[in-house]
Parts: structure tokens; sequence; C-alpha cells
């Protein structure tokens, strides 16, 4: 049951994903890309992982989409030029896939890939003792990653950051308090008593 | 679960995003999203292997390509609202005349 409701979904992430890719206008792009993050967050249900299905949602649906949403209604793009020159590079990309393609399946029918058998962190041996997803992801991030889990917070700083830094306009042609101009006045210039 | 599945998967969709990069020359959004399509790619590999192999850190580092792709699409976009500003176009082909 759980193996057909995977083909379907994948069905239906690749179907979306192609026209996220072929379609002329940018607007329908940012919907199928939306629908696409919706399906692999069932395919991420379906492979027991409640935690990242959930935040696939929250940051890519709620956060990245809508970004493009804006960003592509903010821009005043004529649909008619942006397919050219699709002929002279569709082949090329086509070669590159066939290539990709044909490699990875070599390296899935070789012999010499082995799964590793020692399993760091044990799902099912935690499950058993009562954690569950949520549960277990925290415990490990805030412990055995968590280093890296401060430096991915510092990226996203820095991405926020940066993001600001680049969208400011020209300071000089905004109205500003002058906060040292502000801090120089004294009672005696403003207040006068008669 | 078959491990064929998920990979097949995968390599389907990091093929259609590769794909959109070469054909959309003259859209610098479409190429933004399908870098997005390629980090989708890879998450479904890792959670699809954590599954398979019964081991949490598949699902560890998918949450780390879920940080650097949104970190990503922030600065990407606003590189590409300056750009737009600037040059009033959105092709690629425009992006050869940046001088530092």
């Amino acid at each position: 049951m759980i193996t057909y409701l995977f083909y379907f979904f994948s069905f239906l992430i690749v179907c979306s994903s192609f026209l996220v890719v072929f379609s002329n206008n940018p607007v329908h792009s940012v919907l199928f890309l939306i629908f696409t993050f919706f399906n692999s967050a069932i395919i991420f249900l379906l492979m027991n992982a409640e935690f990242l299905a959930m935040t696939l949602v929250i940051v890519y649906v709620g956060a990245i989409a809508v970004l493009f949403l804006f960003v592509v209604m903010m821009l005043n793009i004529s649909e008619s030029v942006l397919k050219e020159g699709f002929l002279k590079y569709f082949p090329f990309g086509l070669i590159l896939i066939v290539i990709f393609i044909s490699e990875l399946f070599l390296v899935y029918n070789s012999d010499t890939i082995m799964i590793p058998d020692n399993i760091k962190i044990n799902i099912s041996e935690m499950t058993n003792l009562g954690f569950d997803n949520t549960k277990l992801l925290g415990l490990y991030l805030y412990t055995d990653y968590f280093i890296i889990f401060q430096i991915s917070g510092f990226l996203l700083l820095l991405a926020m950051i940066g993001a600001i830094v680049l969208a400011q306009t020209d300071l000089s042609k905004i109205k500003l308090n002058s906060s040292i101009n502000q801090k120089k006045i004294r009672k005696k210039d403003i207040i006068k008593l008669n | 679960m078959e491990s064929l599945n998920f990979l097949a998967l995968s390599s389907l969709i990091f093929s259609i995003g590769f794909l959109g990069i070469f054909i959309n020359r003259k859209n610098l959004i479409t190429i933004l999203m399908s870098i997005e399509l390629m980090l989708l790619s890879a998450n479904i590999n890792f959670i699809g292997f954590s599954n398979y192999l019964n081991d949490l850190s598949g699902q560890i580092f998918s949450l780390f390509i879920l940080v650097v792709a949104a970190a990503e699409a922030a600065i990407g976009l606003a590189i590409l609202t300056i750009f737009f500003k600037k040059s009033n176009s959105i092709s690629v082909d425009t992006i050869s005349r940046l001088k530092g």
C-alpha cells in the first residue's frame, strides 16, 4: 500500500517539476513549485520523517515559495522573450542528463558499493525506548551535532544581514533621524523662557 | 521500500532541475527555482537512505540542507532584484556586464 502511494506521489512530483521548468509564465512555475513541495512533504511522511515533512511545508511553502511569488510579481517581465535560445541549449542539456543517469545506474548495479553496517543512530531501537521522531531529532541536534547546528544558525543570520544590505537603497535619498545630532541638542538651545 | 524507488525519484528530479538551468537562459527566476528542485532531490535522497538504513543521521543532514536552501533563496532573490533595477532585465546574457 505504501509503495503504491509512493509511486502515485512520485508521479505527481515528476509531472509538476516538469511543469515548473517548462511553463512560460513564472507565476505558474512558482505555483507548480509549491505543488511539488507539498507532494514531497507527503513522500517524507511515507518515509517516516514527520518533523522534516512539516518543516518542508513551513520553510519551503511558507517562506521560500512566497518570496519567489513576491519577486515574480514585483518584477515586470515580458513573457515573449523568456524562451529564446530553447532549441540551442536543450539538446546539450539532454545529452548531459543521459550521461548522468546512465552513470548512476552503472554505480547502482555494480557490486563494489556496500551498505555500511555501523549504524550511528538506530531509529527503531530508539523508537522502542519511547522516543518519537521530533524528540529524537532534538536530542541529537543539541548534543552530537551541536557545532553544525550553531554554524547553520550563523549562516541564517549571515543570509539575513546580506539580504538586508543588498536590498537597501541609497541612504542619502531617505530622510532619517540623525541620532548624533539629536543627542547634541541641549535644553537651553530649544527651550526659551521669557 | 526498495532503495531503487527513492534513488530513481531523486535522480529524476535532479535531472529536471539540471535541464531547467540549461533551457531557461532568459529567466533567472526559473534558474533559482531549478536550484531549489535540485536541493529538494538531495533532501529526498538523504531521507530515503535514512529510512532504508534505519539511521537518523540522514534526517539531521537534510535539516541542514533546508537551512542552506533558505539562505541561498534569500540572497539569490535579493541579488536578482538589484540586478533587475540596474539593467531592467533578468536574462543571464546581460549578467556578463557586471563589473566590480
